[in-house]
């Protein structure tokens, strides 16, 4: 795990996105984010993630769900709703920047893919009252600050 | 969750009526997304982001469930964005997030914005009608019209339902008198400004006081389409049932309403490359043309032999029942149709023939070619034809004006009134249409004139059917109960030109 500073106080969210500035003083990084591998990086960032959703107060369930259709990369609980977090995290661009914003990088065809995975994810913990999806897009700016992004309940599979 | 299911009343509209459909929401665990059925297309299928959108800006909560709405009845196709409002409503009343008190009692239609706000939808009109059929309130969005014996609730945006519905502000009803119509631009053209057209505004006197269809023929520059602009101003208003027919069609159509509100007759003038679909109703959704758009109003074709033929010879059938038969697969729409037709064209390409002053420039085929555009069939059941002639020079440099629009409207209403008078005298319960020539009241030499004419002319029986009521209409605006041999030279004088 990490050690971070800037998830007291963070505002509260029930819809949209929330965006969050943290300064890691303990990373789990063993090296410069530039001589990182970009699975190393991608692990990192979901470290930040899974930090930053236990200050929210979620409780973390799993890390790397697996199932036939995929992988989940956070499972936790919100009060009553099951969330499936899908982390993305960039080392470069800017956040406003739509072209390199980390979120676009769930295309459509994934998004089938996430229904399916939430779909037997949610049959496993079926004592909750939902399942919601969400996205944290996770920039590392240097290499202690990062910039995170929260999506909340990102995806609804309207037909 | 409040409940797990809800249902609210709203219409689809087919043709000109509204049928009545029912939104039925059902909440269930699973992934959360709105799923439609019940044959919704793109538009409906659209709503569930609008729908979406405007909840949360108005500070409710999309529900994080499996919402599944059904459109009932679901064999039929249902179009158009005012299935918004009732989605949005039954998925508050599902979650509780409004009172659901007297949610059954109402029919709703409209359209969300994203930011919530309620717009309108074509076709109000229809919805309100099926409401006060049902004995339900309509809740609409703003320029609903308020139909009597319906309470008719405004909507402006989707926030205001938290209130409930009592609390949203009533429709007043809009019917506004006919003569604030005079501050209207086009209402104030009058026939005064027309010089050196007597005969021709005679004519239009006849065809406006007995709904007669009628052709000017002229070379350009006669005065035909400015005339016929100003059909609207000698005929009388809307009557209270013709105002409600009138009012569907438009509304339907999505046009504009107010002239109708205030009563004044429609008056159309479609450009001659208007499709068939454009002129007697087609399209996807059917929606009505320019002939039931003119219902109780004037139908005014300039250019006649320029329409495609194909819609031109699509006339005749509405023309004669006075409604259009629309068949799809799906079924068949009807529309009305009782308009005036009042058409104008060239003698020629070019114009001038038999003009006294100009030498007419095509050759003896084109002239026939041109003439043979409107049709045997057509031109039969176009009871008044004039020639416009060029107005005299010195007339217009003198600004002679001559009859004006309020004389010829009093002889237009006291014909009416006097052929309605005579009608309940004389025809009893038969409809003025379909009287024939022993109902008309024709005297003994009219009957013998008459007779001449049509074996001189070889007349066929709608076109001798169509002289006697065109004479009863001049005996109408002479105001004498039968009709004379003068009457029926007259009526034989406007049907003698055969062709163009």
């Amino acid at each position: 795990m990490v050690a971070v500073q800037g998830l007291s106080g963070m505002e509260p969210i029930s819809d949209g996105m929330v965006d969050v500035q943290l300064r890691c003083v303990d990373s789990s990084l063993e090296k410069p984010i530039d001589a990182c591998s970009a699975k190393e990086i991608g692990l990192y960032g979901e470290d930040l993630a899974a930090s930053y959703l236990e200050a929210r107060g979620y409780e973390l369930m799993h890390r790397n769900w697996r199932c036939v259709f995929g992988e989940a990369d956070i499972v936790a609980r919100d009060g009553d709703e099951l969330v499936l977090v899908e982390v993305k995290t960039r080392t470069c661009g800017h956040l406003d920047n739509p072209e390199l914003a980390p979120e676009v990088a769930v295309n459509s065809r994934k998004r089938a893919r996430y229904e399916k995975l939430a779909l037997m994810c949610y049959a496993e913990q079926s004592e909750l009252a939902s399942v919601r999806f969400d996205v944290i897009a996770v920039k590392l700016v240097g290499e202690q600050d990062v910039l995170l992004r929260h999506l909340f309940a990102a995806y609804s599979w309207d037909r | 969750m409040a409940r797990t299911m809800f249902a609210t009343r709203t219409a689809v509209l087919r043709g000109v009526v509204a049928e009545p459909v029912t939104v039925e929401v059902s909440m269930s665990q699973g992934l959360p997304g709105i799923t439609i059925v019940g044959m919704p297309d793109s538009t409906v299928l659209e709503a569930r982001h609008r729908v979406r959108c405007a909840m949360r800006s108005c500070g409710f909560e999309n529900p994080r469930a499996s919402v599944t709405v059904n459109l009932a009845p679901s064999e039929v196709r249902k179009t158009g964005t005012g299935f918004d409002l009732p989605i949005a409503i039954a998925i508050l009343a599902c979650t509780g997030q409004i009172p659901t008190k007297d949610l059954d009692d109402c029919l709703f239609v409209g359209e969300l914005g994203l930011r919530g706000e309620v717009s309108s939808v074509r076709g109000l009109v229809a919805y309100a009608m099926l409401a006060q059929d049902q004995g339900l309130n309509f809740v609409g969005p703003t320029g609903s019209i308020a139909p009597p014996n319906v309470g008719t609730y405004v909507v402006e945006t989707l926030g205001q339902l938290r209130q409930g519905i009592a609390n949203l502000r009533m429709a007043s009803p809009s019917t506004v008198a006919y003569d604030a119509c005079l501050d209207d631009a086009s209402a104030r053209l009058d026939f005064s400004d027309v010089i050196d057209q007597e005969l021709a505004k005679r004519a239009f006197v006849i065809s406006a006081a007995g709904r007669h269809g009628m052709l000017m023929v002229g070379p350009p520059g006669s005065g035909k389409s400015m005339m016929a602009k100003r059909m609207p101003s000698i005929l009388p208003p809307l009557t209270e049932a013709e105002r409600a027919e009138a009012l569907l069609v438009h509304s339907v159509a999505g046009q504009e309403l107010f002239g109708l509100q205030r009563g004044v007759r429609p008056f159309r003038a479609p450009h001659h490359a208007i499709s068939q679909g454009g002129l007697v109703g087609g399209g996807r959704p059917v929606r009505p043309g320019e002939i039931s758009l003119a219902h109780c109003g004037v139908l005014f074709l300039d250019e006649l032999p320029e329409f495609s033929p194909s819609a031109l010879q699509a006339l005749r059938q509405p023309m004669e029942d006075r409604e259009v038969h629309i068949v799809r697969v799906d079924g068949t729409y009807t529309f009305p149709s009782d308009f005036m037709l009042v058409g104008a064209a060239n003698p020629c390409p070019c114009g001038y023939l038999g003009d006294p002053d100009h030498e007419c420039t095509c050759s003896a085929t084109r002239i026939q070619t041109y003439q043979s555009r409107i049709g045997g069939p057509l031109m039969d059941r176009i009871d008044v034809r004039v020639d416009v002639a060029r107005p005299s020079s010195a007339r217009i440099i003198a600004g002679e004006r001559g009859i004006g629009s309020k004389e010829m409207a009093e002889q237009v209403i006291c014909a009416r009134e006097y052929g309605s008078w005579w009608c309940e005298r004389h025809g009893g319960s038969i409809p003025r249409q379909s009287m024939g020539v022993p109902e008309l009241g024709l005297d003994d030499a009219a009957k013998a004139t008459l007779e001449s004419t049509a074996r001189r002319l070889g007349l066929g029986g709608r076109s001798i059917v169509r002289i006697a009521q065109v004479a009863r209409t001049i005996a109408n605006i002479d105001e004498v109960e039968r009709v004379g041999k003068d009457h029926v030279m007259e009526a034989c004088a406007y049907r003698s030109r055969a062709t163009l």
